[in-house]
């Protein structure tokens, strides 16, 4: 715990949030398309991010680009919709990325499934032949497993009960249309807002205190 | 350029009015939209400052007092805000969040932008009208029928003593710029004279005017005392086809003022009340049926607003009424004279009048004695003929069998007075249950003195404490369809998912509360919304209470006529899918406000043992 705190209060940017409440923390929901779920073969197909602050969303630095690609798309362009003009058309992998990169120190990163994101995300710059900076991450998933298992214990939980879908649904949230990576970013921070005020009606829990209350804080 | 999640764009297209605006136009909205996940910690310090902003919720649930102060039960798909856009002279909105949700708020320069489009614009102007209109149902058009005459009248009756001359008579009607004149002795009615009187008794006859007013008068007129409604005067004209109506003081039966049928005419807005005076032409059993098969149609027809929705169930029981008195005298004309006093008395719905096109009949004779065998079949025959005729004329027979051609119903006043003071001493709420009906009674034929002293006998046994009690806790019994979580419950009904007996999770339930008030208050008019304005007016409910009340239930009652109207059904169970976004919201504050109402009986008395 000592080493994610003093290197997210070494990178200076968020330090003055340390001691604030949740919902103070400067956000950046995202997500991501592969066309694999295997690392070595993965591909980005597309991103998208909004940031947020105080259960607000705004667009004034939200994202969505498709990424080009080379090479085999095996299925995925079908589930998500995207055609090979689509995906010809996208940004560089790298330009993303370090779009993307700009939030690594200013703002708390929101996923669902962090674990599957970071890694690739980890894998992306392994293959740039950078090492990603320290990433502060919440993740809604283990937010909804972590209530779940409450009352079940973890291995009572259905396994399609923590899709993002599922998780919304418990918080009479409207159910996303599309699986396109900027919905999706958007749908995952509307469910952390409402995660949020049901973990912590009352705002007083700092990250810090979230960490040690569930598995969802991590720093990759 | 920033990109924007297309669910909003989405969401925003698919909530009217956004809906005229194009792909490009919406995304540009969008541009300027903030999503708040509101809670009631950062509701102040989130949408309180946004303001003004047009607000669109997405989920959850707020109670907004809006900027004029009305109290609004919103949820998805709902805005507000927009009244202080259109109009920056409004006071402040208050927020309540009742559970947490999604809010768009949409910037004030894209609302002005999009108000250049003229349905976009309208939309929020008849929105805002509509919360205005909403106010209270006793502001709206109709209300005017259920008003007593006396407030209706507008200046004090043009009356002459008999004994005066013709001349006279005319003159006075004349300075007054009236149509008829009441003829009164010593200051009571006797008689009435029309201008139609004066054209055909005197000036086509060449008759001395100075001849005394009686002579031309039409004598022992039809007249209707002052606090009874303007409905019932106008069912009384329509049923004696008569034009001008005396009206006279309860008490002492002086001469009060005059309804004609031009004020009715300067009122009347629907006319589904025209289809009485029809029915009660018909001259013989053939055409009273087939008059009376046509109402369906003619309500379908002819009620297209809430205002006759609020006046349609008394439509149909004042028909159903004309029908029995009809049928009554075509048994007789038949069968000769009643060999004893009876009267005919009705219950239920058809007593409270809120017939709906489904409601069964409900009567009873009551009788002036024992009858012995011959006068017994006598009866026996008359209540198998009206009952049965009541069937062919669309009226259903009673399932339950409370129909006056079952013997155990054709009682003596002292056998019924006998068997109700049975229902006080045996209160269970089944008995309870199973005599309720007959708590809602009205007299519709024959000696109407016989249920007057059965009324007036039973009143007070219905007073004592331990029976009211009892009579509240049964009123309670049945709840309103609302979850602890304020969502609706549901039923089945058709393959639909989201139904709700409105009659009985609904308007039987304010039926139940009005009449335990009434009960106990001694007043034995039958009708709901007439209960609900005397226990208003004698304090015996707080008259804010009452007059809230009275309207839930005409609102309730109005989706469930436009229901039967819309779908040609016969039930009472309505979709909530097929309900506008604010009348889902009315609908579940409606239901808090009976809940509320049971409770508050519950502890009035029964001392809150439910």
């Amino acid at each position: 715990m000592k080493n994610w705190l003093a290197n997210m209060v070494g990178k200076g940017m968020l330090a003055d949030y340390v001691h604030s409440p949740l919902a103070d923390l400067p956000l950046l929901a995202l997500d991501f398309e592969f066309n694999s779920l295997h690392k070595k073969e993965v591909k980005f197909m597309s991103a998208g991010w909004v940031t947020g602050q105080h259960f607000q969303i705004d667009y004034d630095q939200s994202y969505y680009r498709l990424i080009r690609a080379k090479g085999d798309l095996q299925q995925s362009p079908i589930i998500h919709g995207l055609t090979a003009r689509d995906i010809a058309q996208g940004v560089h992998a790298k330009e993303m990325y370090s779009s993307l990169m700009q939030y690594a120190t200013t703002h708390v990163w929101v996923l669902h499934n962090a674990y599957l994101d970071m890694n690739m995300l980890k894998e992306l710059a392994y293959r740039f032949g950078e090492a990603m900076p320290a990433i502060t991450t919440i993740d809604t998933m283990q937010l909804a497993l972590h209530k779940l298992s409450k009352g079940t214990g973890q291995y009572g939980v259905k396994h399609d009960a923590a899709t993002l879908d599922s998780c919304r649904r418990r918080f009479e949230l409207l159910s996303s249309p599309l699986h396109n990576a900027l919905s999706d970013a958007q749908a995952t921070l509307e469910l952390f807002y409402a995660q949020l005020y049901d973990i912590d009606p009352k705002g007083e829990m700092r990250l810090k205190d979230l960490k040690s209350a569930t598995n969802a804080v991590k720093v990759y | 350029m920033s990109d924007i999640p297309q669910q909003v764009v989405q969401y925003l297209g698919a909530s009217a009015p956004f809906d005229v605006f194009d792909e490009d136009t919406l995304h540009g909205i969008a541009r300027h939209v903030q999503v708040v996940y509101v809670t009631p910690q950062n509701c102040e310090a989130t949408l309180m400052k946004m303001m003004p902003s047009l607000f669109l919720i997405q989920s959850g649930q707020f109670t907004i007092h809006d900027e004029n102060g009305n109290e609004r039960f919103l949820s998805e798909g709902d805005y507000f805000g927009y009244i202080k856009l259109l109009d920056k002279q409004v006071g402040n909105i208050k927020i309540d969040v009742d559970s947490p949700g999604i809010v768009y708020a949409i910037s004030e320069t894209s609302f002005i932008e999009s108000c250049e489009n003229r349905q976009f614009l309208s939309f929020f102007k008849a929105a805002k009208d509509d919360v205005l209109q909403n106010q209270a149902v006793s502001e709206s058009n109709t209300m005017w029928l259920y008003r007593p005459l006396c407030e209706i009248l507008e200046r004090p009756p043009i009356a002459i003593e008999q004994d005066v001359s013709i001349q006279k008579a005319a003159e006075v009607m004349s300075e007054n710029g009236v149509s008829s004149i009441i003829i009164t002795e010593y200051d009571h009615l006797i008689g009435i004279v029309t201008d139609r009187d004066l054209r055909n008794r005197v000036v086509a006859t060449g008759l001395d005017i100075q001849m005394p007013v009686h002579t031309i008068m039409t004598e022992k007129p039809a007249y209707i005392l002052h606090n009874q409604n303007m409905f019932s005067a106008i069912a009384l004209m329509s049923e004696k086809n008569i034009h001008h109506l005396p009206i006279l003081h309860s008490d002492d039966r002086k001469p009060m003022g005059m309804v004609t049928t031009t004020d009715v005419v300067r009122q009347q807005r629907g006319n589904v009340v025209f289809m009485i005076g029809e029915i009660a032409k018909a001259e013989n059993l053939y055409q009273l049926t087939r008059l009376a098969w046509q109402m369906p149609q003619y309500f379908a027809a002819n009620a297209k607003r809430a205002g006759d929705f609020d006046i349609a169930g008394k439509v149909l029981s004042q028909a159903t009424d004309i029908m029995t008195r009809k049928l009554i005298e075509f048994f007789i004309d038949q069968h000769g004279q009643p060999p004893l006093d009876y009267c005919w008395v009705v219950y239920g719905s058809q007593a409270r009048q809120d017939q709906t096109m489904g409601s069964d009949q409900d009567n009873a004779l009551l009788l002036a004695q024992e009858p012995d065998e011959a006068q017994a079949e006598y009866f026996a025959r008359m209540s198998e003929y009206v009952c049965k005729s009541l069937g062919k004329c669309g009226i259903k027979l009673c399932p339950g069998n409370i129909m006056a051609s079952n013997p155990k119903l054709r009682l003596s006043v002292g056998a019924a007075l006998k068997q109700a003071r049975g229902w006080v001493r045996q209160f269970t709420p089944e008995a309870i249950l199973e005599f309720n009906i007959y708590l809602d009674a009205r007299a519709v034929a024959g000696e109407r003195l016989l249920f007057k002293t059965l009324q007036q006998e039973r009143k007070k046994s219905f007073q004592e404490s331990m029976f009211l009690a009892a009579v509240a806790r049964t009123a309670s019994s049945q709840a309103v369809p609302l979850s602890i979580f304020n969502k609706f419950v549901y039923q089945k009904h058709n393959g639909k998912k989201d139904c709700i007996n409105i009659k009985n999770n609904g308007v039987a339930l304010i039926n139940d509360l009005a009449r335990l008030y009434a009960l106990s208050a001694g007043i034995t008019i039958p009708g709901t919304v007439d209960r609900l304005n005397i226990l208003g007016e004698i304090g015996t409910i707080n008259k804010q209470d009452a007059d809230n009340l009275r309207d839930i239930w005409l609102f309730l009652n109005r989706l469930r006529w436009r229901h039967q109207l819309r779908n040609n059904a016969t039930d009472n169970i309505i979709s909530i899918s097929d309900l506008s976004s604010i009348e889902r919201h009315q609908l579940k504050a409606a239901f808090k406000s009976i809940q509320r109402a049971q409770d508050v009986a519950v502890n009035r008395f029964s001392g809150g043992l439910s």
